[in-house]
């Protein structure tokens, strides 16, 4: 039976009185690729917020494992990329690899040789070690979101949960990370859950879509998504083509 | 005069001991405070010092145990009304900063105005320096020097990206509020060094140094730390011999190395 990765009941969020997501359920199970879709402001990334346990369910559960988000065990086993990447000073007197050390705060393996060849892995696998020892605020956006990717990946998590990942990525770079997930998710059965309105990603290697606009408007598998009508609604009737094909 | 006579004077070695332990925790505080827009919290809090200070001299108490107590709680109050009331962080400063000096003054007021002791502490007497001091600040920058390198990973990932931390399980606001405590404990020690009015120098000029050449986040603590001392050593020797008020000196000389590394880093920049 596989196992349940994350499990939202009845789910409900609201900020300062305004309920941004409203009885939302589903389950995520082991090895799940998810596309989570979504118009801006539908909740996509008050619903990641209250995975990493970072927003309080107004009404309702979430669990992480059987557990609350919170639970510092869990955090272990989950890379994280958040939405926006302005979220630091460009200035900040910070390398590269200080940077991507960051995602091991949670194992609290940053430092000594075993946090160094970790870093040094995770470089490697966004093909950005010759640029470890660079400052952040030196490099294009697009070398920045890989740092950034890197980051997520460099605790080898069980669990990926991506904001818009290829946002800021060029055609090939793009390809190459959504294969990089395809193997992760693949070979080493890592669960991922993909926020993003890159349609050609989504199409071709996602499992299951969760579009969401304040509550769950479909939540199935790929197959299922990309004959309704929720396809047509969220990307437009000449898109439906372009994914499903892709899928194919 | 030589090097070697200068170190000979007992007041001069205290100064330069305790001098040094404080320049050196100020600095590697202070990287994290600017990086965190937080730099005028050094102003904010040396204000409250002045109120703390004028307390303790108008009950005759010793001013560092008044101070330090009244400062940390102070420093914590930034951070609530910060947090939680959803103040901007400039606000919160500007707040206890003239909460403290309104209420230092009503304090010199009421114990018979201003006197001796209290303007040494908005100037500052490094070289007045007793061996109890010298103890009190070796042992409490030991103590908050240890406290940055045991929690360095959470600073670190902390001051780069708070979101983040929170998200991988680091006690955020925990750490806050270390850090925070610890700032207004050295706050409260650098009055003696530079004085009340110019404390926040001392926190912001040699991280600020350090940014122009620094290459990584532990690198700028490093060249923050090893500027500050320097600073410290050649303001004390430049007061003495050229008979100058000794944390002014101090200062002046941050400020200088602040204009060396602008032109220092002019010229890396250039570079091909």
């Amino acid at each position: 039976m596989p196992v349940k990765v994350v499990k939202a009941e009845d789910l409900c969020v609201d900020y300062h009185s305004v309920r941004v997501l409203s009885d939302v359920s589903f389950t995520v199970q082991e090895g799940d690729y998810i596309g989570l879709v979504g118009p801006n402001g539908s909740g996509k990334s008050t619903l990641i917020r209250c995975m990493l346990g970072l927003a309080r369910p107004s009404r309702g559960t979430i669990s992480f494992f059987g557990s609350e988000p919170s639970a510092m065990r869990l955090r272990e086993t989950v890379g994280y990329l958040p939405q926006r990447m302005d979220f630091f000073n460009p200035r900040f007197p910070s390398t590269v690899a200080e940077v991507v050390s960051q995602g091991l705060i949670s194992t609290r393996r940053a430092g000594g040789s075993a946090g160094r060849e970790r870093i040094d892995r995770a470089l490697e696998m966004l093909d950005i070690h010759e640029i470890g020892s660079r400052l952040i605020g030196e490099l294009s956006g697009g070398q920045q979101q890989k740092v950034f990717i890197a980051r997520a990946l460099v605790n080898e998590p069980d669990f990926l949960i991506l904001d818009e990942p290829t946002s800021a990525l060029d055609p090939e770079t793009r390809e190459s990370f959504f294969s990089l997930l395809h193997e992760l998710n693949g070979k080493r059965r890592v669960t991922i859950i993909l926020v993003t309105h890159d349609i050609g990603g989504i199409g071709q290697y996602a499992s299951k879509m969760l579009y969401l606009d304040k509550t769950v408007i479909f939540f199935g598998g790929f197959d299922e998504f990309c004959g309704s009508e929720n396809m047509s609604r969220f990307f437009g009737a000449a898109s439906q083509h372009i994914i499903c094909h892709k899928h194919d | 005069m030589e090097f070697f006579e200068f170190l000979s004077y007992g007041f001069i070695k205290r100064a330069l001991v305790a001098g040094s332990l404080i320049s050196v925790v100020c600095a590697v505080l202070g990287v994290v405070l600017v990086l965190r827009r937080l730099s005028m919290i050094g102003d904010g809090l040396s204000h409250m010092t002045f109120g703390g200070v004028a307390l303790a001299l108008a009950l005759n108490l010793y001013p560092l145990a008044v101070s330090i107590p009244l400062v940390a709680l102070s420093s914590l109050g930034i951070l609530r009304m910060t947090e939680r009331a959803g103040v901007f962080g400039d606000a919160a400063i500007g707040v206890v900063s003239s909460v403290g000096i309104a209420f230092g003054v009503l304090m010199a007021s009421m114990s018979g105005g201003f006197n001796v002791d209290l303007f040494s502490y908005l100037f500052g007497n490094i070289l007045s320096i007793s061996r109890v001091e010298v103890a009190i600040s070796a042992i409490i920058s030991a103590g908050v020097l240890a406290v940055i390198i045991v929690y360095y990973d959470e600073i670190f990932s902390i001051t780069f990206d708070e979101e983040f931390a929170r998200a991988s399980g680091v006690p955020v606001d925990r750490i806050n509020a270390l850090l925070m405590v610890l700032t207004a404990i050295t706050v409260v020690l650098t009055m003696k060094v530079v004085g009340i009015m110019l404390t926040s120098a001392l926190l912001i000029l040699p991280s600020v140094t350090a940014f122009q050449v620094a290459r990584g986040f532990r690198n700028a603590m490093i060249i923050a730390g090893l500027f500050s001392l320097l600073a410290l050593v050649t303001g004390v020797f430049a007061s003495f011999l050229l008979n100058l008020p000794a944390g002014a000196a101090i200062v002046m000389v941050n400020a200088f190395f602040l204009l060396l590394s602008f032109v220092v880093r002019h010229f890396m920049n250039r570079k091909p």
